[in-house]
C-alpha cells in the first residue's frame, strides 16, 4: 500500500513512526553500557567479558520491549 | 503470517541494531584506562636493609614491584586513617588499616569502639566512612590496665637462651630490671652507627604506679638474666621512648649488643620492613616469627598495619603492628620483635617488623600489637 511512495519516503516515515523509540533505546543502552563498566571495572572481571555482555544485555532489552513498528502501526 | 514474519525480521533488527549500538558506546567508553590503570605494576620500597649486616653505611632500599591498583588501594585507606586519627575521635581505642589481597586489593579499615561511641564515629564521619571500608568492633569489658598487664610477676618458665655468643648478646634472650622480666630485641643503630642494647620501656615502671607513666629510668641498670640462678648487668639505661615504647640502654661492662635474634632458622637481622612493606606481606599472608623470653618461638599472621592503639589509656601509640594471636605473646615478651626471613638470603639473614610490646587481654579480639620498626626510624631516628 505505501508502493508507490518510493523507497526514500518509506524510510523516512518509517524513522518518524519510531522515533520515540530509537530515542529511549539509545537512552537505555547508554545506561546499561555504563552500569555494566562500573560493575566490571568494581568486579575486576576480566576485560572480555564486558562486550559481549554489553551486546547480550542489548538485545535482551530488545526482545523485552518488542519489535520496531511499521507507520500506521498501534503501539 | 507474512504480517508475524516482518515483525520478527523488525524485531531482529531492532536487537541486532541495539546490540551494536551497545557494544559501539562501549568501545568508546573508558573500560581501558580503567583496566589497564589496576594492572599497571608499580615499584615500592618493601625494607631498608644492610648489605653488610654489620655496616650500618651499607644500608640499600630493597625494592619490589605490587599491582597498581592493590597499592592504590592501600595507599588510599593510609591517608584516610591518617585523617581519622587526626580526627581523634573520642571513644575510639584502636585502628589499623587492613591492606587486601593482590587478587582483592580493597583495603579496608578495622576501628575499635567504646560501646557508646559507635554513632559517634559513623554520624561524625561519615564523609571519611563512605570512602573505604570500615570494618567496626566494639569492645566491651575492658579495663584500661597496663600495656597487657604488667611484666612484673615473674611466675611460669623462661626461655634461656641454650649459648649464648658472649660478649655479643642476640634479641629474643631475657632481660629486665628489678622484678620486671623482659625480653631483649637486637640491637638499635642511632644515626651514628652506635648500637644499644633495646627492651620495653614499659618494664622500667615502678611497682603500683597505675598512671601508665613510665619512671625516668636514666641509668638505670639492665640486666640480663642467663639462667635460673645467674644474671648479669650489660647495660644502662640511656634513653626513654614511652610513647614508642622501647629504651636505648649504653652496654656497660664486656657485653655487645648484637643484631642477631636467638630462633630456629635464619637469626641475622640486616634490616627492616617499611609500612608498605609490612602492607605487602600481609597481602601475600606470609608470617611473622618472634623469639619471646616467655612463650619462646610463635608464628603469626599480620592482620592491621599503621594501627593506633589508645587500649592503655594513657596514651595514644602511632604506627602499630598488628599480628599474631594472643598466644603469640605474654608478660615477659616484651621487647621481643617480629621478623621474616630476607628474601634476599632467606637461610641467612631477617628483616625485622617492629617490637612485640602488648597483647589483647579483652574478648572480642585477638592480636599482639606493637611499635613497628619504620615508626621508631621516622620518629625517635634509630634502625633495626
Amino acid at each position: 500500500m505505501a508502493g508507490d511512495d518510493g523507497v526514500p519516503r518509506s524510510i523516512a516515515r518509517f524513522l518518524a513512526a519510531n522515533r520515540r523509540r530509537f530515542v529511549v533505546d539509545a537512552l537505555a543502552i547508554a545506561v546499561w553500557v555504563v552500569l555494566l563498566l562500573g560493575v566490571v571495572t568494581r568486579l575486576g572481571w576480566p576485560r572480555w567479558v564486558y562486550y559481549p555482555v554489553a551486546f547480550a544485555g542489548a538485545v535482551a532489552y530488545t526482545v523485552a520491549v518488542g519489535s520496531w513498528r511499521r507507520p500506521g502501526e498501534n503501539g | 503470517m507474512s504480517d508475524d514474519r516482518a515483525t520478527t525480521r523488525r524485531q531482529l533488527l531492532r536487537a541486532g541494531v541495539n546490540g551494536g549500538a551497545a557494544v559501539g558506546i562501549a568501545a568508546l567508553s573508558p573500560i581501558d584506562d580503567v583496566l589497564a590503570a589496576g594492572d599497571d605494576p608499580v615499584t615500592i620500597t618493601y625494607a631498608y636493609a644492610r648489605e653488610e649486616p654489620d655496616d650500618p653505611s651499607s644500608l640499600r632500599p630493597r625494592t619490589k614491584t605490587v599491582p597498581g591498583d592493590w597499592y592504590r588501594a592501600v595507599t588510599g585507606a593510609f591517608r584516610v586513617h591518617d585523617r581519622l586519627v587526626d580526627a581523634d575521635v573520642p571513644g575510639l581505642l584502636g585502628s589499623a588499616v587492613v591492606p587486601g589481597s593482590y587478587d582483592a586489593p580493597m583495603a579496608s579499615i578495622a576501628v575499635d569502639v567504646l560501646p557508646d561511641a559507635e554513632s559517634l564515629l559513623t554520624d561524625g564521619l561519615s564523609e571519611l566512612l563512605r570512602s573505604v571500608d570500615f570494618v567496626t568492633s566494639t569492645v566491651e569489658e575492658l579495663e584500661l590496665s597496663g600495656d597487657g598487664g604488667t611484666d612484673g610477676d615473674a611466675d611460669g618458665s623462661i626461655e634461656y637462651a641454650d649459648q649464648l655468643p658472649l660478649p655479643g648478646v642476640p634479641g629474643g634472650v631475657p632481660c629486665g630490671y628489678a622484678e620486671s622480666l623482659g625480653t631483649l630485641s637486637p640491637s638499635l643503630f642511632d644515626a651514628d652507627g652506635r648500637r644499644y642494647f633495646v627492651t620495653s620501656n614499659h618494664l622500667f615502671r615502678g611497682d603500683g604506679d597505675d598512671s601508665g607513666r613510665a619512671e625516668d629510668a636514666s641509668g638505670e641498670p639492665l640486666l640480663l638474666f642467663v639462667d635460673e640462678e645467674s644474671e648479669q648487668q650489660i647495660g644502662r639505661v640511656d634513653e626513654q621512648f614511652p610513647t614508642q615504647d622501647f629504651v636505648l640502654a649504653r652496654p656497660t661492662d664486656e657485653f655487645r649488643p648484637t643484631n642477631g635474634v636467638v630462633a630456629p632458622g635464619p637469626s641475622t637481622v640486616v634490616g627492616q620492613f617499611t609500612r608498605i612493606g609490612l602492607a605487602d606481606l600481609k597481602a601475600r599472608e606470609k608470617p611473622l616469627r618472634k623469639f619471646g623470653a616467655r612463650t619462646g618461638y610463635t608464628e603469626g599472621q599480620i592482620h592491621g598495619v599503621d594501627g593506633v592503639t589508645c587500649y592503655a589509656g594513657d596514651r595514644c601509640r602511632r604506627g602499630q603492628l598488628r599480628w599474631g594471636s594472643e598466644a603469640t605473646f605474654d608478660d615477659g615478651d616484651s621487647g621481643s620483635v617480629n621478623f621474616r626471613p630476607d628474601p634476599e638470603r632467606p637461610d641467612e639473614w631477617v628483616l625485622v617488623g617492629g617490637l612485640n610490646n602488648a597483647r589483647t587481654w579483652w574478648p572480642g579480639q585477638n592480636f599482639t600489637w606493637g611499635t613497628a620498626a619504620y615508626q621508631m626510624t621516622a620518629v625517635n631516628g634509630v634502625r633495626f
